[in-house]
């Protein structure tokens, strides 16, 4: 059986694993959020179901991180 | 470069980023390492309905499955020139953006995805953009966003708009920068009236707003996004406006003093004798890689492309070399690259260690250099000393095509409209020239042409 490379930072066999890594690239925050806003009405029910709006808000910024990403967007007000 | 690679090779110093997927070379041939996660990845991308049509159609890289020494890895067709977005025209960026839009698409329909959005992971193969990066390609899971978006924007969309709406070159900005141009520069450059330009409200204004106000959040925003519903749908809609952006953009340049340099009288008598002096070195027998620097339209570089392997045609105007990649896209030859560089300045080595980058020299030796009508500019217009330039010439180890084009001469005298003779370095005579080539070059060949003179030159050993 063949074996894949030991790269530095990754697992070495090809087993064990089903979630992809995706994040080695920082996206941005901002940039996230966004693309819900620009993806048509399909993105525009995901901005609206997660606390998006604050984006464009001034006082954004300030908020508590607890507050604004740890309650499930099922829970919010504004789906 | 940390670490060795397997098969006694060595990694790519620029292919470092992704922990799942590095590419090294051995024995002259371009492999690609994987971690587990990104032998999936390729498994799914080999998989795909797609993957065979995107490499027989020239837009993915030619990769194939191998097991050597026990181990699974890949192996790539090589890319005959290596090349950089900051060398690259505003229609060859453009089709490098719209190629990568392309493929995120059709990789989405078939549950895929890109995992970035890098300008560095398409190259050219003569005027035809290719994507390079396998392993980029990876599994879409339901939920994820699309990562690349904002580098998306950086390396590709804000260099476009830019351009095309502020008319300001983004060369210098893509090499001073090679993450890109971030938002808040690119609005700055957007202002005003621009900002009604396509693209720049809703990518730009919003984006730039976006990055200032989430700076200091904290908030899983990627656990949000997944826990609302975010789906593929949403990167598609972005997908498909940006590629309408993309497509509306365009790059009406003003007039570049090279644009009608074909139809100069010194140029039109002169074209003739050079063509048949070029033609009669080059079919003499086939090189693998040809450097023509101050290509201008590339006459002399398509005049010999059925003779060599790869043309480089490297110019410093970038409304010129737009317009032969154009020209090349539509009609061909199919193995000469258009290139952006200005040859007083070219690309040096750039990124982490400065390694990541090559700089010109470090991506192939040349066989055959091509130098015609340049040696004034560089000397004259951008005050080389006329030795260092042989001296350079030299360090390719190539036979050269040379054009001497005295003090004399109008177009030199035109470089000289501003300047005094004691301005330009004494040693720009004939005989200094000679004195120069002496010892590094043989000549060959040579030919009166018009007052100016043509050689043919043989590195020494």
């Amino acid at each position: 059986m063949s074996r894949t490379w030991v790269l530095s930072s990754g697992p070495s066999t090809t087993q064990g694993h089903k979630r992809m890594i995706l994040g080695y690239l920082d996206a941005g925050t901002g940039s996230l959020i966004l693309q819900t806003v620009l993806g048509g009405a399909a993105g525009l029910i995901v901005f609206f179901k997660t606390s998006g709006r604050r984006l464009f808000q001034r006082n954004s910024k300030t908020e508590h991180p607890a507050a604004a990403g740890e309650v499930p967007a099922e829970h919010t007000t504004e789906a | 470069m940390d670490g060795s690679a397997p098969l006694g090779g060595a990694y790519d110093p620029g292919s470092f980023r992704d922990p799942a997927s590095r590419v090294f070379h051995s024995r002259d041939n371009v492999y690609r390492a994987l971690s587990a996660e990104g032998l999936a990845g390729w498994h799914a991308l080999r998989a795909s309905p797609r993957f065979d049509e995107w490499v027989s159609s020239g837009r993915l890289v030619g990769t194939e499955e191998i097991v050597e020494d026990g181990l699974t890895m890949l192996r790539h067709d090589r890319i005959p020139f290596w090349s950089y977005p900051y060398e690259w025209s505003f229609s060859m960026l453009r089709d490098a953006a719209l190629l990568h839009l392309d493929l995120l698409e059709e990789a989405l329909q078939t549950g895929l995805t890109l995992k970035d959005a890098t300008s560095f992971n398409v190259q050219f193969v003569g005027a035809s953009p290719i994507f390079i990066d396998v392993g980029s390609f990876t599994e879409y899971e339901a939920g994820e966003p699309w990562l690349g978006y904002s580098q998306f924007c950086r390396q590709f969309l804000y260099p476009l708009l830019i351009r095309a709406h502020a008319d300001v070159a983004f060369q210098p900005l893509l090499r001073g920068s090679l993450d890109g141009i971030p938002a808040k520069t690119a609005r700055e450059f957007l202002h005003a009236q621009r900002t009604l330009k396509r693209g720049v409200l809703t990518d730009v204004v919003l984006q730039a707003r976006a990055e200032r106000t989430m700076r200091a959040s904290e908030r899983n925003v990627r656990s949000e996004l997944s826990a609302a519903g975010f789906n593929a749908e949403v990167i598609l809609g972005n997908v498909r406006r940006l590629r309408k952006t993309i497509r509306k953009t365009t790059w009406a340049p003003g007039a570049s003093p090279w644009s009608d340099y074909a139809t100069c009288e010194h140029v039109a008598t002169q074209r003739g004798i050079k063509e048949d002096f070029v033609r009669a070195i080059a079919g003499a027998r086939r090189r693998d890689l040809v450097w023509d620097l101050g290509a201008n339209d590339a006459h002399f570089s398509v005049a010999i492309a059925g003779d060599c392997d790869t043309i480089v045609a490297v110019d410093g105007d970038e409304e010129t070399i737009d317009h032969v990649y154009r020209q090349l896209r539509q009609d061909g030859p199919a193995n000469v690259l258009p290139l952006v560089m200005n040859l007083a300045d070219p690309s040096p080595g750039l990124g982490w260690r400065g390694l990541e980058r090559g700089p010109l020299e470090a991506r192939g030796a040349p066989d055959l250099v091509l130098m015609l009508a340049l040696v004034h500019h560089l000397v004259i217009g951008s005050n080389l000393p006329l030795a260092s330039l042989i001296e350079w010439l030299a360090s390719l180890g190539a036979e050269v095509v040379f054009e001497w084009v005295p003090l004399e001469d109008e177009m030199s005298r035109r470089l000289m409209v501003n300047k005094r003779r004691t301005e330009v370095h004494a040693d720009y005579t004939e005989d200094h020239l000679r004195r120069n080539l002496d010892g590094r070059f043989a000549i060959v060949d040579e030919r009166a042409l018009e007052g100016r003179r043509l050689f043919h030159l043989r590195p020494k050993p």
